[in-house]
């Protein structure tokens, strides 16, 4: 639909935008040597936007539209109903870390591991923590760059090549991200969020609007008379929505999507400019999603009432079906625009997850890799260079992958959420049993990707799982082992100690809630 | 690290209301109004608690340290960063102009 032409100016305007942030940011930051590629700290609105942004991916415009119309109203549910558990996340797991992060500067998701398990087996545990983060970069940054090339060759109906878009995108991805850093990102991030948000809703109404003349409950009545109410109802019109997917899939969004994955870990415990970000995080961002995935179901919905009948991968592109096929017959230039919004949209809501992840992969090798395991202590002028580096080679990499990815967006990116879920049983009890030993900890990560593999591997229940068994084999490894091994002259007894005394330093406790 | 009866309830409340609402069978497959009645009576109960409970949280324990003073701790933070690299940079100089 979008002519060569128009395409290639959306894309060049679009890397003018973010390569320019990139530039200015890394202007300012020469002017203060001290200031990390890696970390920042944020304002409550930054920080909520940079989150809420860095966690979307490209699953807002495509896989998500299409998880709803496949999925339905029930799947929806499962999504929104544990969205405010954050809050609980939020008060027992992320700002506890928060408290000791002000304190020990931490930078990769691995520090606060190692920070508490300093026992025998600490450099494996620092080792094994980077990895699965590093194994869940590749994915997602695959994933993001596959689904923007795809959504463009989509919409120029394939006058633009997907290897092209790859290499124009990615490329200006990890330049930008090279560039700016941390502050950069989380920056873009603030606007693209801002973007997507108002793009998706504007397709939800448009959609409704152009394909039921704006009458919500003709579009209700519609679905409903299509399938005879299996959209309402378990398990979904396509059966995506059993029992077992009810429990999995929401468990992999409370415990990976929202804490663990290394991009997510590091907006939610460590660049909190002080205790009004922490806890506006905790309200705002279980808001927020609210709203941007209830803007994602409208859209999913619609397009099921008016376009029924779609298989997998076609329904991962209902938005520029819904564009070409009902509003450009009618509104040609209008459609035009939307196509021109919706493929921003996507760049925006893939890049910032991209770029997050880039920006933690890289702090991974830079921090971990480098320093904590070989040991090499590098200034903070060769630290950014070699963050730089490993930049470059991991962007290029994930755009080497995405040249020819494997299987479904949707698919990928749950892998990735998957894959980190067993470190959450050893980052909890670690914070809050004090008899939680650093061999239990390693023990319940080996375990715990044993559950992924047999998950994945062997009974194939992946998609419908996650990584809910290997979660339940990583706690229950951690109460066992720790109890055999706890020996206390062993272990990190002062964590405990600084935690309570930080928290102390940042809280007045009411006296009659104890 | 003891946890106040509130916090207790909270989880409670949280692992009750995941294992409840992920009973197989209910509410039955292809039944419309015990799927929406299900759905949305969980959600509200969900969103409904959580706030309340966190909002009460946030009333318990009272931030002791007004934004003002983290954003002088956070300026302190920076500072000694910018020192450090400071130095860092002048003993880089130091050994090159030694070459």
């Amino acid at each position: 639909m979008l002519s060569f032409s128009e395409l290639w100016i959306t894309i060049a305007a679009y890397i003018a935008l973010i390569l320019g942030i990139g530039s200015f940011i890394n202007h300012q930051r020469s002017k203060n040597p001290g200031a990390s590629l890696f970390t920042s700290k944020l304002p409550w609105f930054q920080n909520v936007m940079t989150y809420i942004a860095s966690l979307m991916s490209v699953w807002l415009f495509f896989a998500g539209p299409a998880g709803y119309y496949k999925g339905g109203f029930t799947y929806w549910i499962s999504e929104m109903i544990w969205l405010p558990v954050y809050a609980l996340l939020a008060h027992f797991v992320t700002n506890r870390i928060w408290v000791l992060s002000r304190k020990r500067q931490y930078i990769t998701p691995a520090d606060t591991f190692c920070d508490r398990f300093q026992g025998p087996g600490s450099k494996l545990l620092r080792a094994m923590v980077a990895v699965i983060m590093m194994i869940s970069a590749f994915p997602y940054v695959t994933s993001v760059i596959a689904a923007i090339a795809q959504g463009g060759v989509r919409v120029s109906d394939g006058s633009i090549s997907y290897g092209a878009i790859i290499l124009t995108i990615g490329v200006a991805m990890v330049l930008f991200t090279t560039i700016g850093g941390f502050k950069s990102v989380a920056l873009t991030d603030t606007i693209q969020g801002i973007l997507f948000f108002i793009v998706i809703w504007l397709i939800a109404f448009v959609a409704l609007f152009y394909m039921f003349g704006g009458d919500f409950f003709g579009a209700v009545k519609e679905v409903y008379n299509t399938d005879g109410g299996a959209f309402f109802s378990y398990p979904g019109p396509y059966g995506w929505e059993s029992y077992g997917y009810r429990f999995g899939y929401p468990f992999a969004l409370i415990v990976g999507y929202s804490v663990m994955l290394p991009h997510v870990f590091v907006r939610a415990c460590y660049s909190g400019r002080d205790l009004k970000t922490q806890r506006k995080m905790a309200t705002w961002t279980p808001a927020i999603r609210f709203l941007v995935w209830t803007g994602c179901f409208i859209v999913g919905m619609v397009c099921f009432a008016a376009m029924p009948g779609l298989d997998s991968k076609a329904s991962e592109y209902v938005i520029p079906y819904m564009i070409e096929g009902t509003i450009f017959p009618v509104n040609p230039i209008f459609a035009h625009i939307l196509m021109v919004l919706f493929f921003c949209g996507a760049c925006g809501v893939g890049i910032s997850t991209a770029d997050s992840y880039l920006l933690s992969a890289a702090s991974i090798v830079s921090d971990d890799f480098i320093h904590g395991l070989l040991g090499i202590k590098l200034t903070r002028k060769n630290s950014i260079l070699v963050g730089r580096i490993v930049i470059f080679i991991i962007g290029m990499a994930g755009v080497m992958m995405a040249i020819n990815p494997p299987g479904l967006i949707a698919d990928m990116i749950m892998f990735s959420i998957g894959i980190t879920m067993p470190l959450f049983p050893v980052l909890v009890l670690g914070i809050w049993w004090k008899k939680a030993t650093t061999i239990a900890a390693n023990t319940a990560v080996i375990g715990g990707m044993i559950g992924i593999w047999i998950t994945y591997i062997v009974l194939h229940n992946g998609g419908t799982y996650y990584g809910a068994l290997g979660t339940a084999i990583s706690f229950i490894l951690m109460i066992v082992v720790s109890l055999l091994t706890y020996k206390p002259e062993k272990e990190n007894n002062k964590y405990h100690e600084d935690m309570q005394e930080g928290l102390d330093e940042i809280y007045i406790v009411d006296p009659a809630a104890r | 690290m003891k946890l106040l009866k509130i916090e207790k309830y909270w989880l409670i409340f949280t692992v009750v209301l995941f294992i409840i609402f992920n009973i197989p069978g209910v509410p039955p497959q292809g039944n419309v109004t015990g799927a929406i009645l299900w759905c949305v009576g969980g959600m509200a109960l969900s969103w409904i608690v959580h706030f309340t409970i966190n909002a009460r949280i946030f009333k318990i324990y009272k931030p002791r340290k007004t934004e003002a003073a983290f954003l002088t701790e956070n300026a302190e933070i920076d500072r000694i960063a910018n020192e450090e690299a400071m130095a860092e940079l002048e003993a880089d100089s130091a050994k090159q102009v030694q070459r």
